[in-house]
């Protein structure tokens, strides 16, 4: 702040203070020419409004009299005078830094701790699956659901049952979590035509020993092809594409003919953002916690 | 010698007419809101029935319709009656009803379907501002030009009020609404950032010091010592109450804004100055509350000087309490929770709104011809009514508030946090849907309210009214006054 | 000290000298407050790398302006330890210089959105904004699906950014020829969805701090 305006604001300060201070020195002692009954004299609206001229109640003169003092005390300990800095030398931001300091001093060594145990074993604490649940919520239940249970209009996986996309252990898990994936299916429609798009369902419903139509299954077989690029020629998926296995009964985006079918002729696109800016180790450790523990 | 000149009550009773249907315009919009929080289904995906497009309708048709309304009508009422005189400039006062009745009809068409400028309190846009300056204008000039020809030398501690209310509000309002507009819906501030966080909470806090406490104090003022039938309690604290209230205000605005990217000593600044505002804050309502001294036996029979009364004890309440959430500490908790919207309707449905109802009750027959309100039960239940419609919504804010508070910043004891955001809004639903219901009983009040002013304007409706009698020659300094009460 | 009533007298007399003292009085507060921030507003400009809105980002900060979100969001992550722990970083100045008006906001009915830009994907976005209880079982939240068959006109949009500029936000006349593409065939969805994967990540110069890290932007919070 520049000297020029450091004194502008001091000037107004001071101002706008003095006068205050002044009327209530002032108006307590000021002479003002009293009628016997007590009042001004003066007298508005047909003789009904009048005023009195009473003494300032006690009270008041030594609460607003502390008001002003904490006020100017405050002004001489905090920054807000001009430019001065307060005595205190305080500001929000080196406050912020005292608490965020003394906050990790007292989470470094649970921090520790909860890191050394493998989530499996760490889901029998209920303090850290607690911890886990709190920054699931804020972070993961938007689209994976308040239980995890995963959401089929995003493609948000389940993650609490024994089906990965991207394999299941704690490590691929972390990866997921800290960098994101992104899954793509590409759109097929045009390249099997609506005929082919119905016999690649039946065949992919029958991957999975669901009801189909035999026939269809039998004519969609050969153009599986296009899909085993991904989906490996059994069709048991590829975890190192985050393609999905097709034999199971885990759906992402549903399992019937209808969302079959949509997922084939449009793709798919499921974005898994990456969290390494937003959560550090022992908030994804904990996280995949409170999911093992879930699961359990 | 006998007189010509009347008192120009008819615009007046067009003001009051407004803000009687204003009010229920205005605090049922909020009601539904109110509802929309607890039950969000309840917006119906239509654009303009829902929440964020609706809110502004809420706080501009209570601050700017109702209470706008209530203050020119009571301003017009009280200037005429502390001066001995006649409105001056009778067609200018006839357009600023009309002008501000075309001010809110506008905001409040356009607000819904979104055009808006997003500066809370200040949402219309331009061409809106551009006539709410010009009917201010206009208003001001009546005023005191209306002042200017009074035949009684001392000016009234009302009109001080009413003249702060006026000239502040006015700057306010241009300084606040500085933009450059692209097209007759759109327009972009000359401010950006933090500059306009700046200005817009100057804006915002002086529009509840100087709309919702100036203007409301000069009325407080007039009506008080009128329904006590007592003497203004002391001159002296008038004089100091009043020169400070309007100048502290204007610094704590920054209140609003503490620990954010505004710069520290902005927010120290503003904190210092709203702690001294508790001086003048509480100065005032005790002038007001002790004025009544001698009179408490009034309470018993004059729902009036019920409503007034309770509306200083809130005024206080909220006044204590917005010093208090001034301070760095608390406001660290309170801001960004219900807490603050328990604080405004404190002091909105206690302080203003009860000042207003008490006065209009107070002027309402007098403006109408009429020797009393037509139905005193009316008055009783309106009383019970809006009591317990603002406990319910405060109490239940104010839970809301510290609990949002506590969960936001709980920490358990390994340094994280302990709960989700979602869990806050979790645990404080119910709360939302108590609120609701307050506010359904403050809105029932109203409609009382409004059906007995309309049995008491029989004799207006049916033009039978008789203009009251300006006391020409002014009476003379230091007169011993007429025999109370005077039925003017 | 007890004396001078006569002149207190004279003001209360005088309805002129009384509306020449309000005046006075009411404006030293702004003057000391809002006059420094404004003279040096200049000095805060966006950090090296930080550009004005592109046309799709300006058109969704408008419709967030236009559906009121900043009634139950805020934009303003303050300097408190449980805020930074939970939102990221603390809001700074330099962050909100092209926002005309600032969208800090007053109250938190729904999360902050200062820093949430990436945090979700655009479709959890799309289909939280079409039915937000379709995501977040528990929300009250409105939803706006009327935003996803709205056509962004590019002609409106440069209009605005043409405004903008006068104000001096730095547009370049290709910039301004550069909406028509970069706002054809997009929703006002489409739109919204950009302005807040941009929040917290458009307009921060370096990367994300993590979470709850001490440390500021070299120039935070100025001065």
């Amino acid at each position: 702040m520049s000297t020029f305006w450091s004194i502008w604001i001091m000037a107004l300060a001071v101002t706008n203070m003095g006068i205050t201070l002044f009327l209530f020195l002032w108006g307590q002692r000021v002479e003002i020419p009293v009628l016997p009954d007590g009042t001004t004299g003066h007298v508005w609206a047909h003789g009904v409004l009048r005023e009195s001229v009473r003494k300032l109640p006690r009270w008041w003169v030594w609460m607003s009299a502390s008001m002003f003092a904490i006020g100017v005390v405050y002004l001489a300990l905090y920054p807000g005078f001009g430019s001065h800095k307060g005595l205190l030398g305080w500001t929000s931001h080196g406050e912020l830094a005292r608490d965020v300091a003394n906050n990790r001093a007292t989470a470094r060594g649970f921090d520790a701790y909860y890191l050394s145990v493998a989530p499996a074993e760490l889901a029998s604490n209920p303090a850290a699956v607690q911890l886990g649940e709190r920054i699931f919520i804020d972070n993961c239940a938007a689209c994976h659901g308040r239980h995890a249970q995963g959401n089929k209009l995003l493609g948000a996986p389940n993650l609490i049952d024994a089906d990965w996309l991207y394999g299941g252990d704690d490590a691929t898990v972390k990866t997921s979590i800290l960098n994101g994936r992104h899954g793509t299916m590409p759109p097929l429609g045009e390249a099997l035509g609506e005929a082919g798009v119905g016999n690649v369902a039946n065949y992919v419903l029958g991957l999975s020993g669901a009801a189909h139509d035999a026939q269809a299954a039998a004519a969609g077989q050969p153009m599986f092809a296009l899909c085993a690029a991904c989906h490996g020629p059994d069709g048991k998926g590829n975890p190192a594409l985050g393609a999905p296995n097709l034999t199971d009964t885990v759906w992402l985006y549903g399992g019937d003919l209808a969302a079959i079918k949509q997922t084939i002729v449009a793709g798919r696109s499921g974005v898994m953002p990456a969290w390494q800016s937003r959560l550090q180790a022992v908030d994804v450790h904990l996280v995949l916690t409170w999911m093992r523990a879930q699961s359990d | 010698m006998p007189t010509i000149e009347t008192y120009n009550d008819h615009v007046v009773r067009r003001f009051l007419l407004a803000a009687a249907v204003w009010g229920i315009i205005g605090m049922g919009i909020g009601v539904y809101i109110a509802a929309q929080l607890a039950w969000p289904a309840l917006n119906f995906d239509i654009p303009w029935l829902t929440f964020s497009r609706l809110r502004p309708n809420h706080t501009f048709g209570v601050i700017f319709a109702f209470g706008g309304s209530a203050l020119m009508g009571t301003c017009y009422y009280i200037v005429q009656r502390t001066g001995h005189t006649r409105l001056a400039l009778p067609r200018l006062a006839n357009f600023t009803f009309w002008g501000w009745q075309l001010v809110l009809v506008l905001a409040m068409a356009t607000m819904p379907f979104g055009i808006t400028q997003s500066k809370e309190y200040a949402e219309p846009e331009w061409f809106i501002d551009i006539l709410t300056a010009v009917v201010w204008v206009s208003f001001g000039t009546v005023f005191f030009a209306t002042l200017a020809r009074r035949r009684i030398q001392h000016i009234y501690v009302a009109n001080w009020y009413y003249g702060a209310f006026i000239i502040a509000v006015g700057l306010l309002h241009i300084v606040n609404n500085l933009a450059l507009p692209v097209s007759l819906f759109k327009s972009y501030p000359i401010y950006s950032g933090t500059v306009d966080a700046m200005v817009q909470w100057w804006y915002g806090h002086n529009a509840v010091a100087f709309f919702l406490t100036a203007g409301f104090l000069g009325m407080m003022y007039y009506f008080v010592p009128r329904q006590a039938q007592q003497p203004l309690w002391s001159y002296r604290f008038s004089i100091v109450n009043f020169w400070a209230l309007i100048s502290v205000y204007m610094w704590a605005g920054s209140h609003h804004l503490m620990y954010t990217a505004l710069p520290d000593w902005v927010q120290s600044v503003g904190m210092a100055f709203s702690l001294v505002l508790l001086m003048p804050s509480w100065g005032s309502a005790a002038n007001g509350l002790f004025t009544f001294n001698g009179s408490w036996h009034r309470l018993k029979t004059d729902p009036a000087a019920k409503f007034m009364v309770l509306s200083l004890v809130f005024y206080a309440a909220s006044t204590f309490e917005g010093s208090m959430m001034a301070i760095k500490t608390v406001n660290a908790l309170s801001h960004y929770t219900d807490w603050t919207v328990a604080h405004v309707h404190s002091g909105s449905i206690g302080w203003v709104a009860m000042i207003t109802i008490g006065s209009l009750y107070a002027m309402a027959p007098r403006a109408l011809g009429k020797p009393e309100m037509h139905s005193q039960r009316a008055m009783e239940l309106h009383f019970r009514l809006h009591t317990a419609g603002l406990l319910l919504y405060i109490v239940s804010m104010w839970l809301a508030g510290v609990t949002e508070g506590l969960m936001w910043r709980a920490t358990s004891e390994d340094g994280s946090l302990t709960y989700a955001f979602i869990d806050s809004l979790v645990a404080i639903k119910p709360l939302y849907m108590i609120r609701f219901f307050g506010g359904v009983l403050i809105v029932f009040g109203m409609v009382v309210m409004a059906w007995n002013l309309w049995h008491t304007a029989a004799d207006a409706r049916a033009r039978l009214i008789q203009p009251i009698p300006v006391p020409i020659p002014e009476p003379a300094e230091h007169q011993v006054p007429a025999p109370l009460p005077a039925t003017n | 000290m007890a004396k001078g009533y006569r002149y207190f007298e004279a003001i209360e007399k005088h309805a002129g000298a009384l509306g020449v003292g309000i005046a006075i009085m009411v404006s030293l507060g702004g003057l000391a407050e809002i006059t420094p921030l404004f003279m040096r507003a200049h000095e805060v400009s966006a950090e090296a790398g930080v550009k004005p809105y592109d046309p799709l980002r300006l058109a969704g900060k408008d419709i967030y302006v236009r559906e009121g979100c900043y009634l139950c969001h805020t934009q303003m992550i303050r300097a408190l330890r449980a805020e930074t722990q939970r939102y990221g970083h603390y809001s700074v100045s330099e962050e909100s210089v092209y926002d005309r008006p600032h969208q800090w906001g007053s109250k938190r009915t729904g999360p902050d959105l200062a820093r949430v830009g990436g945090k979700y994907s655009d479709a959890w976005q799309q289909l939280h904004l079409m039915d937000p209880r379709a995501v977040v079982v528990e929300s009250n939240m409105p939803g706006y699906p009327w935003l996803a068959t709205e056509a962004i006109d590019a002609e409106d949009i440069k209009a605005r950014m043409r405004v903008l500029r006068t104000l001096g936000d730095p547009y370049s006349e290709s910039d301004i020829a550069a909406a028509t593409q970069a706002v054809e065939g997009k929703t006002a969805m489409d739109a919204l969805i950009a302005y807040l994967q941009g929040l917290g990540v458009a307009n921060v110069a370096q990367a994300d701090a993590p979470a709850d890290a001490p440390s500021a932007p070299a120039n935070a919070g100025a001065p």
